[in-house]
């Protein structure tokens, strides 16, 4: 495949990794449903996060150089294995077309009311689209130039609210059942610490692999780091008028006044959020892509970008009738549904691989 | 409804076409017939959205199975 003459380093999968992290969480941020325990929630699902990473790595580190689709294969056999390979490209696929959904509906909602969702689904598609064509390595030189500019916009806002903090708004601490903050710990980890399953459909094209799982945690604790401190300035800002905010990253950002020159950066924060979710998508765009192109057995990924891109876009007008939906969606079903690809089917998969003792070693040398 | 239906056929044959020239240079005809099987599959499926043909909402459809395993309202 064309794409194995692409490499990446370590240090660039760290980037990647933080703007996918970050990507349409910082519109929907974790940790939801459970008022000022909200923190504690990130913290649990981060936890939970670097748990299902651990699973990966160890499936990964027992198949070197293999993407999940190659693992699965090789595990399962030639059809079921190519039927769990359909299920991880499935997730990637629709898990991108819902983010393509989650900036289309944020925009049409908060910045331009006017315009369709579709024409925001198409017109990010469509870049992303351009970015995947171009492959991984430029994908990477995009996040390094991005995700830097994320975090600085990040610490301005937290900086620029200081007038406006009210730590009272934390009090009392676990008010929340715990059962309740373990839940949304969970969704926090389903969405989005535990989506670094795609990554490992990656893992090859980095230079040095052994080094691959490292900076993908790197990437997910400071990631992670970016989201609670977006959790914590939301509720400091907004306090409970904050759980009622569809998107309370972005209201809380319309808060920020210094003097009575520097109000209204809110448009400019939408735009930095919007470059996240480009390389979240991509990402999930390029996994899906590779994916399917290893189970197909083509020769090129590249012929079945914009196909794949079209399907996303359609998909994504059709996830949800409305954004409570979505919400609803990402507390109820996506917690359930989402672990089964993150979780379930890896696990699975490496039990599978050492009770029938794999990879043979005759297989790995001629690997 | 028609002219938009004509429209996108066009602007769809004009991609497809394109694409076409593009992926012949890779010589592999698997790659084609799978990006043609995908960009068909595409075009369909936008073609029925634009007569309004009531596609289902597919998340929200996971999501309310979920509910009713659960025994959620």
């Amino acid at each position: 495949m064309e794409s194995a003459r692409e490499r990446i380093s370590s240090t660039q999968l760290t980037y990647l990794v933080i703007g996918f992290i970050i990507g349409s969480s910082l519109i929907l941020p974790p940790g939801t449903g459970v008022r000022q325990d909200g923190w504690i929630a990130t913290l649990i699902g981060l936890a939970e996060g670097l748990l299902v990473l651990g699973l990966l790595t160890a499936l990964s580190r027992r198949f070197p150089g293999r993407t999940l689709v190659e693992i699965s294969r090789e595990v399962y056999g030639r059809y079921l294995g190519t039927l769990v390979a359909l299920l991880y490209v499935w997730f990637f696929f629709h898990l991108g077309s819902l983010v393509i959904g989650n900036f289309g509906d944020f925009f049409a909602a908060a910045v331009m009311p006017e315009t369709p969702v579709a024409v925001f689904a198409l017109t990010l598609a469509l870049l992303c689209a351009y970015a995947v064509a171009h492959g991984l390595e430029v994908l990477t030189r995009c996040s390094q130039v991005l995700v830097p500019l994320t975090f600085v916009t990040v610490f301005v806002t937290i900086v620029l609210l200081y007038n406006q903090y009210d730590f009272t708004n934390f009090l009392p601490v676990f008010e929340s059942p715990w059962t309740q903050i373990l839940w949304a710990g969970h969704s926090a980890a389903a969405f989005p610490f535990a989506e670094t399953v795609a990554f490992f459909m990656l893992v090859p094209f980095v230079n040095k692999q052994e080094q691959a799982p490292r900076a993908i945690a790197s990437g997910l604790l400071l990631g992670g780091l970016i989201l609670l401190l977006g959790v914590l300035r939301n509720r400091a800002v907004m306090g409970p008028s904050g759980d009622m905010s569809t998107y309370p990253s972005y209201h809380a950002v319309r808060m920020i006044e210094v003097g009575r020159f520097l109000t209204r950066v809110e448009t400019l924060v939408a735009i930095n959020l919007l470059l996240m979710g480009f390389i979240k998508i991509s990402v999930l765009y390029l996994a899906a892509v590779i994916g399917l192109s290893q189970i197909l057995g083509l020769k090129s990924y590249r012929s079945i970008v914009l196909p794949i891109g079209l399907l996303l876009v359609i998909l994504s007008t059709r996830n949800f009738r409305s954004v409570a939906e979505n919400i609803e969606t990402v507390q109820i079903g996506w917690p359930i549904y989402a672990p089964f690809f993150q979780m379930l089917l890896p696990l699975l998969t490496l039990i599978v691989a050492i009770v029938r003792k794999l990879p043979k070693k005759e297989a790995s040398r001629k690997a | 409804m028609i002219l938009q239906t004509i429209v996108l056929t066009l602007l769809f044959a004009a991609i497809g076409l394109f694409e076409t020239w593009r992926l012949k240079r890779l010589e592999s005809l698997r790659d084609l017939v799978t990006f043609y099987v995908l960009f068909a599959l595409g075009y369909a499926l936008v073609i029925l959205l634009i007569w309004d043909v009531e596609l289902p909402y597919l998340t929200t459809s996971i999501t309310n199975a979920i509910k009713a395993v659960l025994g959620r309202q």
